[in-house]
């Protein structure tokens, strides 16, 4: 059989075949030896755990591949593997970059090299790498170049290196078009500060296009909120530019069916839109949780209305602070004034037992003397929290019970 | 960092919901931001609070969060820091410039530094209401 028929056998399209053979890395090689090698390829890429498909979008990419010799290879391989990268790593990284095997091993060592000179660690650079194949082969003076625009924009080193760490494919973008993504968060008037938060806390954001971006701003307007607000959402969780469409308006459905109205879902969304990132099984495990408790769906409704960041906190504390509340007969609070429930169970303790020492009973009508904030506590009582998380500790004299109770 | 997450007592459920939420801390090897909680006065329990309530403070600048921390410290005179932050977990993410903007506009308004202290540690959620 002669090459471009076993080729055509193999799956290449007649045009992938003469722009294989007419490369440069093969025009040189005679057919008839290219023919043998070829064959002889297929085989030691099956051999080595590669499916023919895979190898065949890899020579597409690479066709220097199919007339590399066997120890060559191989070789290359095992300096991955040396490198500590396991067998499926491996396969993926030259799934991913082929021309991983054009360089030779001494070039793809000075790569990863100039990475651990620019301050990233070995680890961070093999993860880089594995992330993003294309690293082992992308020149110094391409990685330099992305380094020197975060360095001018006025993020520090670090900074630099975190947000490349986290998102490598920033280094296969021109620096046109990060400024591009840059120019863009700054058309919609955010401040430097804000630009740099968004691009630390969401360094992929530079693989959306401005106008995807745009799409999602928009979005969020869509389901209701004002320009203003949905700014100041991206501000808060920059994470909210990664959520599709479709994840939103879940969220949001889910909300509804749980009994939440628009209303409500907007005014919660607005001050904690990490809401839109937790799970839907997360949620309805909390709201399962305050109902075991005994809340109606409409308590929870209320108390999460007025202190969203219950669907947050884990639910050991709140836990904590129900059953404390619930222990010197204030069970009603939660319902009452939810947003009590942010306030430490340690100090809703002290100031309780500080009142208890001096004879003073806390009751339904006099509650809030636990959580006034602490500048009119100290002008009203004269004491501090200090002092009395010192003197009145939570933990400590509740395992002081326990052991008594024991 | 998964078994650190284990020792402080997360649930497999929540260091899954963590982990999806955000999928970094799978990379992040350095301990340091749980580390610097616990410098600043944070328990085991808080700090695991802080993490199941905001994934994305694993994988901050460390320099970032010191810098803040810092500032609720030296300017703003915090006590017992880790009680704010177990309120409000998600104010560790905010940036230092972020806060002293707050700052500065009770300041113009006519409050004085220690009031404008009290407003954020009595409501830490006074930047999201805003």
């Amino acid at each position: 059989m002669d090459l471009k028929t076993f080729m055509k056998d193999k799956g290449y399209s007649d045009g992938e075949i003469n722009s294989i053979l007419s490369s440069y890395a093969l025009k040189s090689t005679k057919e008839s030896v290219l023919a043998v090698r070829i064959v002889r390829q297929f085989e030691l890429f099956n051999s080595l755990g590669y499916t023919d498909e895979e190898f065949i979008t890899m020579s597409k990419k690479s066709s220097a591949l199919l007339n590399f010799g066997e120890k060559y290879i191989v070789e290359k391989l095992a300096y991955l593997k040396s490198k500590g990268y396991k067998s499926n790593e491996i396969k993926e990284i030259t799934l991913d970059c082929p021309q991983v095997f054009n360089l030779s091993q001494s070039n793809l060592e000075k790569h990863l090299r100039h990475f651990e000179e620019i301050g990233y660690t070995e680890p961070q650079t093999l993860r880089m790498a594995y992330k993003n194949p294309t690293l082992f082969v992308l020149g110094g003076k391409n990685i330099d170049e992305k380094i020197k625009h975060f360095l001018e924009q006025g993020y520090s080193k670090e900074d630099a290196i975190k947000i490349t760490r986290q998102s490598p494919s920033i280094f296969n973008q021109k620096v046109t078009n990060i400024e591009k993504t840059e120019d863009f968060l700054r058309q919609m008037n955010y401040s430097e500060v804000e630009v740099k938060k968004i691009i630390k806390s969401m360094p992929e954001i530079y693989s959306f296009s401005t106008d995807t971006l745009k799409r999602k701003y928009e979005q969020l307007l869509q389901f209701g909120y004002k320009p203003q607000t949905a700014s100041k959402m991206f501000a808060t969780l920059p994470q909210l530019f990664a959520l599709t469409e479709e994840n939103i308006k879940r969220k949001i459905e889910f909300m509804k069916e749980s009994g939440y109205s628009s209303t409500q879902i907007l005014g919660m969304t607005r001050v904690l839109p990490h809401i839109f990132s937790y799970s839907e099984d997360n949620m309805r495990d909390k709201m399962n949780y305050f109902e075991d408790r005994g809340y109606s769906r409409e308590e929870v409704i209320h108390m999460t209305k007025e202190l969203p960041a219950l669907y947050c906190y884990t639910k050991d504390n709140i836990e904590r602070k129900i059953s404390f509340l619930e222990e010197i007969g204030l069970g009603q609070v939660p319902l009452d004034s939810p947003k009590q429930l942010m306030q430490s169970v340690d100090l809703t303790y002290a100031r309780y037992q500080y009142f208890k020492s001096r004879d003073i009973n806390i009751d339904e009508s006099n509650y809030r003397r636990l959580f006034i904030n602490e500048k009119q506590f100290q002008r009203d009582y004269k004491v501090g929290k200090t002092e009395l998380l010192k003197v009145f500790n939570y933990e400590r004299d509740m395992a002081s019970e326990g052991m008594k109770n024991s | 960092m998964i078994e650190m997450m284990i020792l402080l007592g997360l649930s497999n459920k929540e260091i899954k919901e963590v982990t999806r939420i955000n999928r970094l801390i799978l990379e992040e090897e350095e301990l340091r931001n749980i580390d610097i909680l616990k410098v600043f006065g944070c328990k085991d329990e808080e700090v695991k609070n802080i993490i199941v309530s905001n994934p994305y403070y694993l994988t901050r600048s460390f320099e970032d969060i010191v810098e803040l921390l810092k500032y609720f410290i030296n300017t703003l005179k915090i006590e017992s820091l880790n009680y704010m932050l177990d309120s409000n977990p998600l104010l560790l993410s905010r940036e230092k410039e972020e806060i002293e903007f707050y700052v500065n506009k009770c300041l113009s308004e006519g409050l004085k530094i220690d009031e404008v202290s009290n407003i954020i540690e009595s409501n830490p959620f006074v930047l999201e209401e805003m």
